[in-house]
């Protein structure tokens, strides 16, 4: 009976260390990963910090961002630049017709996603028409650069009080390609 | 007493003492363990819990929409940087229309400009073909002059220019710096 008390007290010491081997592992499995994770929530913390602040700049760069966006044109809307291009030139009085329509692609445009609208535009009215029209030209709300003007004077109709003036233009307009 | 009972009987007490001593050692660990073991449970839990709660911590700043917005916003940055870089070239450049309202404000009555042209060499320098009709050579010298002075430009006339002496048909280039 005395015997049986003592292999039960060893059979259950026995028992009680196994738990205990267990449970060392367990805590130094589950320490580790709490560890683990700590660090990576406090570099996610950091993280989330920086990008409060990438946030907060952004949301003030934002009207600026919105303005340098505005001088390209977005891709697709080459057909509304090419209307406001007649609209400005019919409001000065011009007979315009657009000759060509072309994508001017390179490689260092095309590296930051950028080609070039290239507009052939035609033109007939008077001096002061055709002169109006090529302010407003390198007035537009976009980033232009003019390459040929040729402004020719036509007396064919001498009958015409007003002398007219054909012109051509070939302007180039900064376009997004994404 | 002890040193009363035979051999045998002194063997086997001894014995029984020895597993009585055993019996109350182990059972003291065994109470001793079992108290630590109990101590240390409320721990196992708390620290379970901390790791879940870790784990959620992690899960959410993992999450792909923190870093989509993240990379969103860098290339955002990098992309309008980009824009910039073209959009701040030859920002001063002075404009066309200036050019062409100085020359027309120069021409008198006796010259008429029949032919504008500008061409555009380079992103710094273009020439602008002036052609027309000049009364007399001195209209011409006259009116070239103004525009070499106002313009601070050097201009070749062409002598062949200068064969008839009235009503000349001239041409001639201006490289400019538009």
């Amino acid at each position: 009976m005395k015997n049986k008390l003592l292999i039960l007290n060893i059979a259950g010491f026995l028992f009680i260390v196994c738990i205990f081997i267990f449970g060392y592992f367990s805590f130094a499995d589950n320490t580790k990963s709490l560890k683990d994770f700590n660090q990576k929530v406090l570099e996610g913390s950091k993280k989330k910090e920086q990008i409060s602040n990438l946030q907060a700049d952004f949301q003030k760069s934002k009207e600026d961002i919105d303005l340098v966006n505005s001088v390209l044109v977005p891709k697709g809307a080459e057909v509304s630049v090419i209307e406001y291009i007649e609209n400005v030139a019919k409001g000065v009085g011009l007979e315009v017709e657009i000759n060509s329509v072309n994508i001017e692609k390179i490689d260092i445009l095309t590296a930051n996603n950028l080609s070039n609208l290239v507009l052939n535009i035609k033109t007939k009215g008077s001096w002061k028409e055709v002169f109006n029209f090529l302010g407003l030209l390198e007035a537009m709300p976009y980033k232009s650069e003019i390459n040929k003007i040729s402004l020719v004077y036509s007396n064919d109709d001498k009958n015409k009080p007003i002398s007219l003036w054909e012109g051509i233009f070939v302007v180039k307009i900064l376009k997004k390609n994404e | 007493m002890f040193n009363v009972l035979t051999e045998d009987l002194r063997e086997d007490l001894k014995k029984k003492y020895k597993s009585r001593f055993l019996t109350l050692l182990f059972s003291i660990c065994n109470f001793i363990l079992l108290v630590v073991l109990a101590s240390l449970i409320p721990s196992y839990f708390i620290l379970k819990a901390e790791k879940v709660n870790l784990q959620i911590q992690v899960e959410e700043l993992d999450k792909n929409e923190i870093l989509d917005n993240v990379l969103n916003i860098k290339k955002v940055f990098k992309e309008t940087n980009n824009y910039l870089n073209f959009l701040s070239a030859n920002t001063d450049k002075p404009y066309i229309y200036d050019f062409v309202a100085d020359i027309s404000n120069i021409k008198n009555p006796s010259i008429q400009i029949k032919d504008i042209m500008f061409n555009r060499i380079n992103a710094t320098s273009s020439i602008v073909s002036i052609q027309g009709v000049a009364l007399n050579r001195e209209a011409l010298v006259s009116f070239v002059k103004n525009i070499e002075n106002q313009k601070k430009l050097k201009i070749d006339v062409p002598v062949s220019n200068f064969a008839k002496d009235k009503n000349i048909d001239f041409s001639f280039d201006i490289k400019t710096n538009i």
